[in-house]
């Protein structure tokens, strides 16, 4: 088992990260994302819109985001204004779009990234992300470390090591895998999704944060800059 | 010299395990303010002290509202202190707390995130 590393987010400085209902529904993700982000410096919030989008899409029984905010009092984003807005993006997927404005975040967190239009999210200065890609890029080692230790201290039988865990994170998120592969002496379970052809839209750099001019240089999230650093790395 | 002091948080030093370079930032920090000081023919000397959060520091750490905190350390969840009228929340407790409300979390769902890793199977 590693150390626990608790929270090294300085007070005020975390950059909010909205999750799409499509990511809500997903525990596993949505745990990773709500746990680890504090450690690595951003916050993962919501809206009602994707909140209830996300209900109906959840296993029986299955614990829901409601009952997950409501618990820790985790607030809501306020609801975001559709009208006469992104005509580029179509449906239910304006609200979202409106909602993460709203929350002013500056990723918006989806599996669908091509359902949100370009022009509609270089407009907001929000890059849409690929829940593995933005947790491959932005969750430090120690948070991916802290949340499998987590999730070993309080499972239920049968007993499953930290390793089994780091395994079977593999299926969803291979990317994040593979950028922590190392953490533990196993090798990855077999993906279960094909990865969308789409990961990442959007004009502002998945590491820097920064907007970058020419949209079409962050293919894989990052500006020129990142992608040097993390090759160095 | 133009930098009176120097201040490292223990956020900074713990977070440095994702720098890059060859030094963490806030040791790269601590050189240059030593050099600039030795070039000013100026001692330095390091001292600590506890680092204390505001309630309000404490609740944008955690996401959650001002009111949540206050609701927290007046039902005791939180052990603040008291530094004149205001409540203080010591580092180390911050952390504590933190710890325990992730961990409440992870286990509110623990059911769903097994069926998620592992399918029914098990």
């Amino acid at each position: 088992m590693t150390s626990r590393q608790t929270s090294s987010a300085t007070p005020g400085s975390a950059t909010i990260v909205f999750l799409d209902a499509n990511v809500l529904a997903k525990p596993v993700t949505r745990t990773l994302l709500m746990v680890g982000g504090v450690p690595s410096g951003f916050h993962a919030l919501w809206s009602e819109s994707a909140e209830q989008e996300a209900a109906r899409h959840l296993r029986p029984r299955a614990v829901t985001p409601a009952d997950v905010r409501r618990r820790f009092e985790i607030p809501l984003v306020p609801t975001g204004d559709i009208a006469g807005r992104f005509a580029s993006t179509k449906g239910n997927d304006r609200q979202i779009l409106a909602d993460a404005e709203a929350a002013r975040t500056r990723f918006l967190v989806t599996e669908d990234v091509d359902d949100f239009a370009e022009a509609d999210l270089i407009n907001l200065g929000i890059s849409a992300v690929n829940p593995d890609l933005f947790l491959a890029e932005r969750l430090i080692r120690e948070a991916y470390a802290l949340v499998i230790d987590l999730f070993v201290e309080r499972q239920v039988a049968p007993p499953t090591t930290a390793a089994q865990f780091h395994s079977a994170v593999s299926r969803q998120h291979p990317r994040l895998f593979a950028a922590h592969a190392d953490l533990h002496n196993v090798g990855p379970t077999t993906s279960i999704h094909r990865e969308p052809a789409v990961i990442f839209r959007g004009a502002r750099c998945l590491g820097c944060e920064t907007i970058v001019a020419r949209s079409g240089e962050l293919t894989d999230g990052l500006c020129a800059d990142c992608r040097r650093a993390r090759d160095r790395a | 010299m133009s930098l009176a002091y120097l201040t490292i948080n223990p956020e900074d030093v713990r977070a440095s395990t994702q720098d890059t370079g060859p030094r963490p930032a806030w040791l790269e920090e601590v050189a240059a303010y030593v050099q600039r000081a030795a070039a000013e023919g100026a001692t330095v000397t390091l001292t600590s002290k506890q680092r204390m959060l505001t309630p309000e520091q404490v609740a944008d750490a955690m996401g959650v509202s001002r009111s949540t905190i206050s609701r927290k350390i007046k039902a005791g969840e939180i052990n603040a202190v008291k530094v004149g009228n205001r409540n203080r929340v010591p580092y180390e407790e911050f952390e504590r707390f933190w710890n325990k409300t992730m961990g409440d979390m992870v286990e509110l769902v623990r059911d769903d995130i097994e069926a998620d890793l592992f399918g029914d199977a098990r």
